[in-house]
Protein backbone atom coordinates (compact mmCIF):
# COMPACT_ATOMS: atom_id res chain seq x y z
CA UNK A 1 0.00 0.00 0.00
CA UNK A 2 1.46 3.39 -0.71
CA UNK A 3 0.92 6.41 0.57
CA UNK A 4 1.43 9.74 -1.23
CA UNK A 5 3.31 12.66 0.80
CA UNK A 6 1.19 14.98 2.64
CA UNK A 7 -1.17 13.60 2.00
CA UNK A 8 -3.53 11.17 4.30
CA UNK A 9 -2.86 7.25 2.81
CA UNK A 10 -6.41 6.34 1.52
CA UNK A 11 -5.52 2.68 0.70
CA UNK A 12 -5.08 2.40 4.45
CA UNK A 13 -8.43 3.57 5.30
CA UNK A 14 -11.73 1.62 5.61
CA UNK A 15 -14.50 3.43 7.74
CA UNK A 16 -17.96 0.97 8.13
CA UNK A 17 -20.97 3.10 9.53
CA UNK A 18 -23.93 1.25 10.59
CA UNK A 19 -26.65 1.47 13.16
CA UNK A 20 -26.35 1.19 16.69
CA UNK A 21 -27.61 -1.54 16.94
CA UNK A 22 -26.88 -5.56 18.29
CA UNK A 23 -28.43 -6.45 15.60
CA UNK A 24 -25.55 -5.00 13.42
CA UNK A 25 -22.64 -6.35 15.34
CA UNK A 26 -22.66 -9.70 13.36
CA UNK A 27 -22.09 -7.68 10.05
CA UNK A 28 -19.18 -5.77 11.72
CA UNK A 29 -17.64 -8.85 12.64
CA UNK A 30 -18.02 -10.16 9.13
CA UNK A 31 -16.51 -6.82 7.72
CA UNK A 32 -13.54 -6.70 10.30
CA UNK A 33 -12.89 -10.96 9.46
CA UNK A 34 -12.53 -9.89 5.94
CA UNK A 35 -10.30 -6.81 6.10
CA UNK A 36 -8.11 -8.63 8.79
CA UNK A 37 -7.40 -11.54 6.18
CA UNK A 38 -6.89 -9.27 3.21
CA UNK A 39 -4.10 -7.54 5.51
CA UNK A 40 -2.45 -11.18 5.77
CA UNK A 41 -3.45 -11.44 9.65
CA UNK A 42 -3.20 -14.92 10.80
CA UNK A 43 -6.16 -16.93 11.26
CA UNK A 44 -5.59 -16.76 15.53
CA UNK A 45 -4.91 -12.93 14.70
CA UNK A 46 -8.35 -12.49 12.57
CA UNK A 47 -10.47 -14.50 15.49
CA UNK A 48 -9.01 -12.22 18.30
CA UNK A 49 -9.81 -8.87 15.92
CA UNK A 50 -13.44 -10.52 15.27
CA UNK A 51 -14.10 -10.73 18.93
CA UNK A 52 -12.04 -7.56 19.70
CA UNK A 53 -13.90 -5.09 17.65
CA UNK A 54 -17.09 -6.87 18.53
CA UNK A 55 -16.67 -6.32 22.44
CA UNK A 56 -15.67 -2.51 21.64
CA UNK A 57 -18.29 -2.29 20.02
CA UNK A 58 -20.69 -4.07 22.51
CA UNK A 59 -19.27 -1.97 25.36
CA UNK A 60 -20.04 1.60 23.30
CA UNK A 61 -23.87 0.02 22.75
CA UNK A 62 -24.33 -0.05 26.33
CA UNK A 63 -24.37 3.98 26.50
CA UNK A 64 -24.97 4.79 22.84
CA UNK A 65 -27.70 7.24 21.45
CA UNK A 66 -30.97 4.87 20.29
CA UNK A 67 -31.12 5.48 16.52
CA UNK A 68 -27.55 6.74 16.00
CA UNK A 69 -24.72 5.76 13.72
CA UNK A 70 -21.72 3.64 15.05
CA UNK A 71 -18.56 4.43 12.85
CA UNK A 72 -15.73 1.60 12.96
CA UNK A 73 -12.15 2.91 11.35
CA UNK A 74 -9.75 0.53 9.90
CA UNK A 75 -5.70 2.08 9.78
CA UNK A 76 -2.99 -0.31 8.67
CA UNK A 77 -0.69 1.64 10.40
CA UNK A 78 3.09 0.32 9.62
CA UNK A 79 2.89 -3.84 10.73
CA UNK A 80 -0.21 -3.05 12.84
CA UNK A 81 -4.43 -2.34 12.31
CA UNK A 82 -5.94 -0.02 14.27
CA UNK A 83 -9.43 -0.36 14.36
CA UNK A 84 -10.78 3.14 16.31
CA UNK A 85 -15.12 2.31 16.56
CA UNK A 86 -16.93 5.55 18.26
CA UNK A 87 -20.70 6.42 18.84
CA UNK A 88 -22.37 9.25 20.27
CA UNK A 89 -23.59 8.68 23.66
CA UNK A 90 -26.46 9.90 26.09
CA UNK A 91 -23.66 9.80 29.30
CA UNK A 92 -20.42 10.58 27.57
CA UNK A 93 -18.87 8.30 30.24
CA UNK A 94 -15.17 6.67 29.62
CA UNK A 95 -15.69 2.67 29.35
CA UNK A 96 -15.09 1.29 32.97
CA UNK A 97 -11.89 -0.51 32.72
CA UNK A 98 -12.37 -3.02 35.70
CA UNK A 99 -15.32 -4.89 33.66
CA UNK A 100 -14.91 -8.46 32.39
CA UNK A 101 -15.30 -6.76 28.36
CA UNK A 102 -12.67 -4.66 28.92
CA UNK A 103 -10.33 -7.28 30.04
CA UNK A 104 -11.15 -9.40 27.10
CA UNK A 105 -10.58 -6.66 24.66
CA UNK A 106 -7.11 -5.75 26.34
CA UNK A 107 -6.19 -9.42 26.04
CA UNK A 108 -6.93 -9.95 22.75
CA UNK A 109 -5.94 -6.88 21.00
CA UNK A 110 -2.90 -5.93 22.54
CA UNK A 111 -3.10 -2.10 23.07
CA UNK A 112 -6.67 -0.11 23.99
CA UNK A 113 -7.40 2.99 24.69
CA UNK A 114 -10.69 5.48 25.22
CA UNK A 115 -11.51 9.13 24.92
CA UNK A 116 -14.54 11.11 25.19
CA UNK A 117 -15.32 13.93 23.16
CA UNK A 118 -17.18 17.14 24.21
CA UNK A 119 -20.62 16.71 22.19
CA UNK A 120 -20.50 12.62 24.62
CA UNK A 121 -18.89 10.79 21.25
CA UNK A 122 -17.22 8.24 23.19
CA UNK A 123 -14.57 6.17 21.05
CA UNK A 124 -12.53 3.15 21.36
CA UNK A 125 -9.47 2.38 19.81
CA UNK A 126 -7.56 -1.22 19.86
CA UNK A 127 -4.09 -1.70 18.18
CA UNK A 128 -3.49 -5.28 16.65
CA UNK A 129 0.19 -6.32 15.11
CA UNK A 130 0.57 -8.87 12.87
CA UNK A 131 2.72 -11.89 14.19
CA UNK A 132 2.46 -10.39 18.07
CA UNK A 133 0.00 -12.68 19.98
CA UNK A 134 -3.15 -12.59 22.01
CA UNK A 135 -2.00 -9.87 24.44
CA UNK A 136 1.17 -9.37 22.92
CA UNK A 137 2.31 -12.03 25.52
CA UNK B 1 -32.76 -6.60 9.30
CA UNK B 2 -34.81 -6.94 12.92
CA UNK B 3 -33.67 -6.26 15.89
CA UNK B 4 -34.97 -9.41 17.65
CA UNK B 5 -33.46 -11.67 14.71
CA UNK B 6 -31.81 -14.47 16.93
CA UNK B 7 -27.71 -14.83 15.54
CA UNK B 8 -27.78 -18.17 17.43
CA UNK B 9 -30.13 -20.99 18.55
CA UNK B 10 -30.55 -23.36 21.48
CA UNK B 11 -31.83 -27.24 21.57
CA UNK B 12 -31.91 -29.13 24.45
CA UNK B 13 -31.73 -33.03 25.08
CA UNK B 14 -32.04 -35.41 28.03
CA UNK B 15 -29.39 -38.03 28.80
CA UNK B 16 -30.67 -39.56 32.18
CA UNK B 17 -29.83 -37.19 35.36
CA UNK B 18 -28.04 -34.99 32.63
CA UNK B 19 -29.45 -31.64 30.38
CA UNK B 20 -27.47 -31.35 27.39
CA UNK B 21 -27.80 -27.96 25.73
CA UNK B 22 -26.71 -27.92 22.09
CA UNK B 23 -26.09 -24.40 21.85
CA UNK B 24 -25.32 -23.28 17.95
CA UNK B 25 -24.27 -19.95 15.91
CA UNK B 26 -23.06 -16.67 17.22
CA UNK B 27 -23.48 -15.82 20.90
CA UNK B 28 -22.82 -12.03 21.22
CA UNK B 29 -24.30 -9.45 23.16
CA UNK B 30 -27.56 -9.91 21.18
CA UNK B 31 -27.86 -13.52 21.63
CA UNK B 32 -26.54 -13.53 25.66
CA UNK B 33 -29.35 -12.73 27.33
CA UNK B 34 -31.79 -15.39 25.87
CA UNK B 35 -28.80 -18.26 26.72
CA UNK B 36 -28.51 -16.46 30.61
CA UNK B 37 -31.85 -16.71 31.25
CA UNK B 38 -32.66 -20.04 29.26
CA UNK B 39 -29.14 -21.62 31.82
CA UNK B 40 -30.44 -19.86 34.83
CA UNK B 41 -33.86 -22.21 34.63
CA UNK B 42 -31.46 -25.04 34.38
CA UNK B 43 -29.68 -24.52 37.01
CA UNK B 44 -32.48 -23.26 39.88
CA UNK B 45 -33.08 -26.80 41.19
CA UNK B 46 -30.85 -28.80 43.45
CA UNK B 47 -27.89 -30.74 41.78
CA UNK B 48 -28.27 -29.23 38.85
CA UNK B 49 -25.91 -31.43 35.76
CA UNK B 50 -25.63 -29.05 32.67
CA UNK B 51 -23.60 -30.32 29.85
CA UNK B 52 -23.10 -27.11 26.78
CA UNK B 53 -22.46 -28.48 23.60
CA UNK B 54 -20.49 -25.40 21.97
CA UNK B 55 -19.75 -27.55 19.29
CA UNK B 56 -21.34 -25.47 16.82
CA UNK B 57 -20.84 -21.87 18.13
CA UNK B 58 -19.41 -19.76 15.01
CA UNK B 59 -18.29 -17.28 17.53
CA UNK B 60 -18.19 -16.38 21.11
CA UNK B 61 -17.72 -13.15 22.74
CA UNK B 62 -17.29 -12.00 26.52
CA UNK B 63 -21.32 -11.50 27.07
CA UNK B 64 -21.20 -15.44 26.02
CA UNK B 65 -18.54 -16.39 28.28
CA UNK B 66 -20.20 -14.72 31.04
CA UNK B 67 -23.27 -16.98 30.19
CA UNK B 68 -21.23 -19.52 30.92
CA UNK B 69 -19.61 -18.19 33.98
CA UNK B 70 -22.76 -17.45 35.45
CA UNK B 71 -24.67 -21.36 35.00
CA UNK B 72 -21.28 -22.53 36.34
CA UNK B 73 -21.71 -20.31 39.47
CA UNK B 74 -25.17 -21.12 39.82
CA UNK B 75 -24.58 -24.86 38.79
CA UNK B 76 -22.08 -24.84 41.81
CA UNK B 77 -23.93 -23.12 44.28
CA UNK B 78 -26.76 -25.83 44.72
CA UNK B 79 -24.02 -28.22 44.45
CA UNK B 80 -24.20 -28.94 40.72
CA UNK B 81 -22.10 -28.72 37.79
CA UNK B 82 -21.79 -27.07 34.05
CA UNK B 83 -19.71 -29.10 32.09
CA UNK B 84 -18.27 -27.85 28.13
CA UNK B 85 -18.12 -30.11 25.05
CA UNK B 86 -15.83 -28.04 23.06
CA UNK B 87 -13.79 -28.97 20.11
CA UNK B 88 -12.86 -25.87 18.01
CA UNK B 89 -9.56 -24.07 18.55
CA UNK B 90 -11.04 -20.95 18.25
CA UNK B 91 -13.97 -21.30 21.18
CA UNK B 92 -11.03 -23.10 22.94
CA UNK B 93 -8.22 -20.95 22.54
CA UNK B 94 -10.48 -18.06 23.61
CA UNK B 95 -11.66 -19.60 26.99
CA UNK B 96 -7.84 -20.53 27.32
CA UNK B 97 -7.05 -16.84 26.56
CA UNK B 98 -9.66 -15.29 28.85
CA UNK B 99 -8.33 -17.72 31.85
CA UNK B 100 -11.65 -19.44 31.96
CA UNK B 101 -11.06 -23.27 30.26
CA UNK B 102 -9.25 -23.96 33.72
CA UNK B 103 -12.82 -23.76 35.56
CA UNK B 104 -14.58 -25.90 33.32
CA UNK B 105 -14.20 -29.74 31.98
CA UNK B 106 -14.03 -29.31 28.68
CA UNK B 107 -14.95 -32.26 27.35
CA UNK B 108 -13.77 -33.06 23.45
CA UNK B 109 -17.34 -34.95 22.34
CA UNK B 110 -20.51 -35.61 23.82
CA UNK B 111 -20.38 -39.26 22.94
CA UNK B 112 -21.42 -40.05 26.31
CA UNK B 113 -24.53 -38.48 26.52
CA UNK B 114 -26.41 -39.72 23.51
CA UNK B 115 -28.72 -42.01 24.90
CA UNK B 116 -31.01 -40.96 26.88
Amino acid sequence: MSQIAGEAATQDFVEVRLPAAGAYLSVLRTATAGLAARLDFTLDEIEDLRIAVDEACAILLQQAVPGSVLSCVFRLVGNALRVTVSAPTTDGRAPERDTFAWTVLSALAGEVESSVAEDRTVSISLHKTRGAGPGNS
Amino acid sequence: MSDDQPTSRIRERLAGETVVVEVSGEVDALAAPRLISYLDSLTTRDRPDVVLDLRRVTFLDCSGLTALVRARNRALARSGRVRLVCDDPFTLRTLRVTRLAGHFTILPDASEFRLG
